[in-house]
């Protein structure tokens, strides 16, 4: 292999080497501080665990086959939409969530309604021909599809 | 035993990674050893977890797959690993790096830096047991539909637009198999194999270098590599891309290995296999793969159809998986390559995740080109097709992102991250040798005043 052959002055290296030492122990302070902090100020920060742990009754309650439709009152085109739709669907998988507006959550027997302030939810449920099946708390609520006699 | 399963799948792979990779010369046992429980963690993990896919796809419930995988692993591993003996390779003796002044300074620089990387992230995860978006979002949500008796085929249906049904299954299958073996679904399964993945692909690159060129060269490479951001978010955010930079970056050290023993086949084989696991953890993987087959093509000539042997089981399954079971989505369009303003978003998109991919002072490249001023290795710098290959990685990626179909403006800056966290570690780890070989040369033209031999300093110390 051929490399290189002229002399390195030992100064030279011994300040890069120091340089090197000392950048990296302060990147690693500032690293170290910023993940605590930012494990501190915005723990869980799209309330992943607290959906899932909200959402165990559904667990117990629909099987896994069920596909289960969801509305909500924030948009999908917000990143908070968007988040509630994607933990819902971690918590509850291996059911597959729906949107209500996909092609095929007619089929869906069971629904969530997932709210960002207090409202009847009843009421929307049955805008959409859902029964209130129960309250979750946290604005989340478990509807079902009203049987054709309701 | 929802983290013991990253155990046995490490265990399974030691068998192979010891049947197939060279022995590297010289007496550094320990860096050995350290490069080899990275590479079976790799190997064990990526191996078992695809077998574990296609048992299910053949029709075994989860349970009997994962455990018929780690069997079959282990037995074949073993088997290899006994008609192997005595005839593994080993790798031309190393250069050596010259000695360092103050690589008492460096060892505690990296020492450091590791340690403070580690306990980051135990306390990011102790906050966020479930990672980032990608993680739960995506691939765990995924690996629950594998680990669900009869539910498999799911996590690839086009219901489930949000979470990327046409991504391939291999790290969603790592930890499906983790959660079918332990009967839980617990986030200790995942956050186990993000945290190992990570510690993986460091003791890869140390102990790559340290075999090479020494401890002080491998601690100095290391301090570099952990100024690295997306490595600090990544590990703790559980995303498939650390598994994936774990892969290719293993693709390479395996078969830099092998061309120290004259591209022999076993090294190239595991090379390859390594290489095919990144082809099915993210389609990027496939175009990875791809390219760094091209780069040992021209480096390794028909030595590289071993490679391509090793490559071809995994390879096959990542073919059926998006030919029969991923649903077809626009990932690329025409309409995206005219663009220009696309391009331009994501050159700058490239630019900023280069510029911050470190906290300044403390940036990878400003490292690297300051030893590089220092030492000034001459030309040719060899090896030379890693760097090719992980540059035609980080072009053919930034090409990638300029023909998706996705929205550039929100998805440019994420997709940066995720490529420079594949590429990076490629290149510093290659220029390390370039630099290690350079100083060794320079010593023995003239030794440095200030760096006495080992015996020497030994004898001062009495």
């Amino acid at each position: 292999m051929e490399t290189a052959s002229r002399p390195v002055p030992a100064w030279a290296v011994k300040a890069a080497v120091g340089a090197l030492a000392a950048i990296a122990i302060y990147n690693s302070l500032i690293q170290f501080g910023v993940t605590d902090q930012f494990s501190s100020l915005y723990p869980d920060p799209y309330q992943v665990m607290g959906l899932q742990a909200r959402l165990r009754p559904v667990q117990e309650r629909v099987p896994w086959t069920e596909r289960v439709g969801y509305f909500s009152d924030v948009p999908f085109t917000e990143p908070a939409g968007e988040a509630a739709f994607s933990a819902s669907q971690y918590a509850l998988a291996p059911r597959i969530v729906l949107k209500e507006d996909a092609k095929t959550a007619g089929q869906a027997k069971y629904w969530l309604g997932v709210f960002t302030k207090e409202q009847n939810f009843a009421e929307k449920g049955r805008e959409r021909g859902l029964v209130l099946e129960q309250d979750l708390g946290g604005y989340v609520v478990l509807y079902r599809k009203a049987e054709p006699s309701q | 035993m929802n983290t013991l399963a990253w155990v046995t799948a490490a265990v399974a792979g030691w068998f192979w990674v010891r049947a197939l990779l060279p022995r590297p010369g010289g007496e550094a046992g320990w860096a050995r050893a350290g490069m080899e429980a990275g590479l079976a963690f790799a190997f064990g993990a990526g191996a078992v977890s695809a077998l574990f896919f296609a048992l299910l796809w053949g029709g075994m419930k989860p349970g009997s797959a994962a455990w018929t995988a780690d069997g079959a692993v282990l037995a074949a591993g073993v088997g290899l690993w006994w008609l192997m003996r005595g005839r593994v390779r080993e790798q031309a003796p190393p250069p050596g790096g010259g000695k360092m002044p103050l690589a008492w300074l460096a060892g505690l620089a990296a020492t450091g830096s590791l340690i403070a990387f580690l306990a980051a992230a135990a306390i990011y995860l102790r906050a966020n047991p479930q990672g980032d978006w990608d993680a739960w979002s995506v691939w765990n949500t995924r690996a629950k539909f594998l680990a669900s008796d009869g539910m498999w085929r799911n996590a690839a249906s086009p219901e489930l637009a949000e979470a990327h049904p046409e991504q391939p299954l291999l790290w969603p299958a790592a930890v499906a198999r983790a959660w079918s073996e332990s009967g839980a679904m617990g986030q200790e399964a995942p956050q186990a194999g993000a945290f190992l993945a990570g510690l993986g692909l460091l003791l890869v690159f140390g102990c790559g270098i340290a075999a090479r060129a020494g401890w002080p060269w491998a601690a100095a490479a290391t301090a570099v590599l952990l100024m690295l951001v997306p490595l600090w978010r990544g590990v703790p955010g559980q995303s498939a891309d650390v598994p994936l930079a774990l892969f290719l970056f293993g693709a390479v050290a395996a078969a830099e290995a092998a061309q120290r023993a004259g591209w022999c086949w076993p090294g190239m084989a595991l090379g390859g296999a390594l290489a095919s696991m990144a082809a099915f953890t993210r389609n990027e993987g496939l175009l990875f793969c791809a390219f760094l087959g091209a780069a040992l093509a021209v480096a390794a000539r028909a030595r590289a159809l071993w490679w391509l042997a090793g490559a071809a089981p995994v390879l096959v399954l990542t073919g059926l998986f998006h030919a029969l079971l991923a649903p077809e989505t626009k990932v690329f369009s025409w309409e995206s390559l005219g663009q220009a303003g696309r391009l331009a978003a994501v050159i700058q998109a490239m630019a900023a995740g280069i510029w911050k991919m470190g906290e300044w002072p403390a940036h990878p490249l400003l490292f690297v080109a300051l030893l590089f001023l220092v030492f000034r290795p001459e030309h040719p710098w060899r090896p030379l097709w890693p760097a090719v290959a992980a540059l035609l990685m980080l072009a053919a990626g930034a090409l990638a992102l300029w023909a998706s179909a996705d929205n550039v403006s929100t998805e440019a800056g994420a997709a940066a991250d995720r490529l420079l966290l594949l590429v990076i570690p490629i290149l510093i780890w290659t220029a390390f040798l370039w630099l290690s070989s350079a100083s060794a040369a320079a010593v023995a033209a003239e030794p440095l005043p200030d760096a006495p031999r080992r015996g020497a300093a030994k004898g001062r110390k009495g």
